[in-house]
């Protein structure tokens, strides 16, 4: 029993969405049982995995006993198990928000039951994507979340259809992307496996199939980067419960970013290989792209607008790690990553608390919200603060390892946005702080929500400071074991060499 | 990579075919085109997948499935998405009766 939660996490989640499809003809109360407990066991997996994890490092599980390529390859580390544990506990609070939710129409009944399945298979798939090391199951496992998310997006109503036809279409043509990626370097690797890859395209030495399989394998995430960007789907940020925008911002977008972490630096990440000034410059310009959804923020007069920009922005912080590739940046990535799930999660938790029914939720509402509702506003000032990198939230030491690894690498160009970036979220930190503790009613006078509804975000901004204040073990234990293995301080090994040691 | 002319001209018409769905996928405004392009997008790299066999069977692997199998869950995926795409078309004919995205577009509030 123990040596398969790896496989168990996985299960216990497919297994809920069967048992709540079953206990949907029942009863919805059972349904909405059985997905709770279904997450439960999945994160009581994943805390066991934890054990066996600090006592033997990384674990290989290989599903049904088949060994690469023919069989699924499971690889979970200290990171992708505490990120893993992360998801699972949105995965938990998106169950717990929805328990009220009543949807319209004959079938609003069956949607709602339909609805909590979809969020099990699409958990599923998210964290079977965080776990593998095979990039075509990598790319099967995307088409799954992307109709698992379609499925979930089309539950709420008639009036998202068109977009999750754009959902399921453009969704897949970035998949397919991804496919022509792995074709390629398939063709020239004859291994699907990512550690594999990396190893063949080393003894290769062959540049072409990097920069093609990395164009291909990047652009694959387009659209989920850009998914819920106001710019382009503004109708599901005005329709959609600001929760089910929460799981899909902070879990769905996140783990895009960490997979191509993956990519760049486990399989395409060749010693010796040096991009081309053309890609540089190229790869500059969407990271500035995406700094600039920062001022866009600014500038929304509704919250929940502003929310999705602040999401799509603090992905910039992601690149630039990536964009600098060494250690500090790195490490500064995935400290930013851990708490980007869990301010933007919360960020829309807030929201939703907030929200009176669909529609427009003006920022205006939010003048003196920390006057009359503490602690609401205290989360969202804690939240907004980690985003502009205040002490000691989790945001703070992840810019903080950023900066570092731009003066490490004598990047000012990256330096300069960086601090520039920063100084103006700092700004945009003390003007609304300023304008959540005003003396102002808050417009119109909202009923107050139960404590239960606000517990969870409670816990989220307790996280954010957490991860700030433990920064250190967490970096030591799980932050340095997920980096690559030049960047990991592992011991050189002791190689007899003519019957001497030799270093 | 040593690719003999027959097999570039192979290999180039799978990708053209690709890219003629591709350019579908931005020129067409009728949803139901869309999944057409889509499908002819899509069946170009599998049947990439596909030529690659032959392929590996020059690298020495005779006979290696290994790329069947994945043209086979590659084309599971398709499927399902295909399908899912014609229901949603359905879905959005018998709600707007109309599959044109612009007039889509100006029939939908934001």
């Amino acid at each position: 029993m123990r040596f398969d939660q790896p496989f168990l996490i996985l299960l216990s989640l497919l297994l809920g969405a069967g048992l709540a499809v079953l206990t949907a003809f029942i009863s919805i109360r059972l349904t909405k049982l059985a997905a709770a407990l279904s997450v439960l066991a999945s994160l009581y997996f994943s805390i066991q995995s934890f054990l066996v994890l600090l006592a033997n490092g990384p674990w290989h599980y290989e599903l049904g006993g088949w060994a690469p390529p023919w069989g699924i390859e499971l690889v979970i580390g200290p990171f992708t198990c505490f990120f893993g544990c992360l998801i699972l506990s949105i995965a938990l609070l998106t169950l717990f928000y929805s328990r009220h939710l009543r949807l319209p129409g004959p079938m609003g009944l069956w949607k709602e039951k339909v609805l909590h399945p979809l969020l099990l298979v699409l958990t599923a798939a998210v964290l079977g994507m965080i776990f593998v090391r095979d990039v075509f199951t990598l790319y099967l496992l995307l088409e799954v979340s992307i109709l698992s998310a379609a499925g979930l997006l089309a539950c709420f109503g008639d009036r998202n259809w068109v977009d999750t036809f754009h959902l399921v279409l453009w969704g897949s043509v970035c998949a397919s992307l991804f496919l022509a990626g792995v074709i390629t370097l398939y063709a020239v690797t004859g291994t699907t496996h990512l550690d594999d890859i990396l190893a063949q395209l080393f003894i290769a030495k062959n540049e072409a199939a990097v920069l093609t399989g990395g164009f291909f394998l990047t652009f694959a995430w387009t659209y989920h980067f850009n998914f819920l960007s106001p710019f382009f789907f503004p109708r599901l940020l005005n329709h959609l419960p600001s929760y089910v925008l929460g799981f899909f911002s902070s879990v769905m977008v996140r783990v895009a970013a960490y997979l191509l972490f993956i990519v760049y630096f486990f399989a395409l990440g060749v010693p010796g290989f040096t991009p081309p000034f053309w890609l540089t410059v190229l790869e500059y310009l969407v990271v500035f792209s995406f700094l600039a959804d920062f001022f866009f923020a600014s500038r929304q007069k509704d919250f929940q607008h502003a929310l999705a920009f602040l999401s799509l922005g603090q992905l910039s912080f992601l690149f630039l790690g990536f964009l600098l590739g060494n250690k500090s940046a790195l490490t500064g990535s995935l400290m930013e990553l851990l708490s980007q799930v869990l301010v933007v999660s919360g960020l829309f938790l807030i929201a939703e608390n907030l929200r009176e029914g669909a529609g427009a939720h003006p920022l205006s509402r939010l003048a003196g919200l920390v006057r009359h509702r503490p602690m609401t506003g205290l989360a969202l000032v804690i939240f907004i603060s980690s985003i502009a990198g205040v002490p000691p939230t989790g945001g703070f030491f992840g810019k903080y390892y950023l900066i570092q690894g731009a003066l490490e690498k004598h990047d000012w160009v990256i330096l300069a946005a960086l601090g520039l970036t920063i100084a103006f979220n700092f700004f945009y930190f003390a003007k609304l702080t300023g304008f959540l503790v005003e003396h102002r009613e808050t417009y119109p006078a909202q009923p107050a929500s139960s404590f239960a509804s606000k517990l969870p975000i409670l816990l989220l901004a307790v996280g954010v400071i957490l991860l700030g204040m433990f920064h250190q073990g967490i970096i030591h234990d799980y932050v340095e074991p997920a980096l690559p293995k030049a960047f990991q301080n592992l011991p050189v090994p002791n190689v007899p060499f003519l019957g001497k040691a030799v270093e | 990579m040593n690719l003999d002319w027959s097999s570039a001209f192979h290999y180039g018409l799978l990708v053209v075919l690709s890219l003629v769905g591709f350019k579908g996928l931005f020129s067409q405004t009728d949803l139901l085109k869309k999944v057409v392009a889509f499908i002819v997008f899509q069946s170009g790299f599998i049947l990439l997948l596909l030529s690659l066999a032959q392929r590996t069977a020059v690298a020495g692997l005779e006979n290696h499935p290994f790329p069947h199998a994945l043209a086979l869950a590659a084309l599971a995926a398709t499927l399902g998405v295909v399908l899912s795409l014609f229901a949603l078309c359905s879905a959005i004919q018998g709600k707007y009766e109309t599959l044109d995205s612009e007039e889509l577009s100006k029939r939908m509030k934001p």
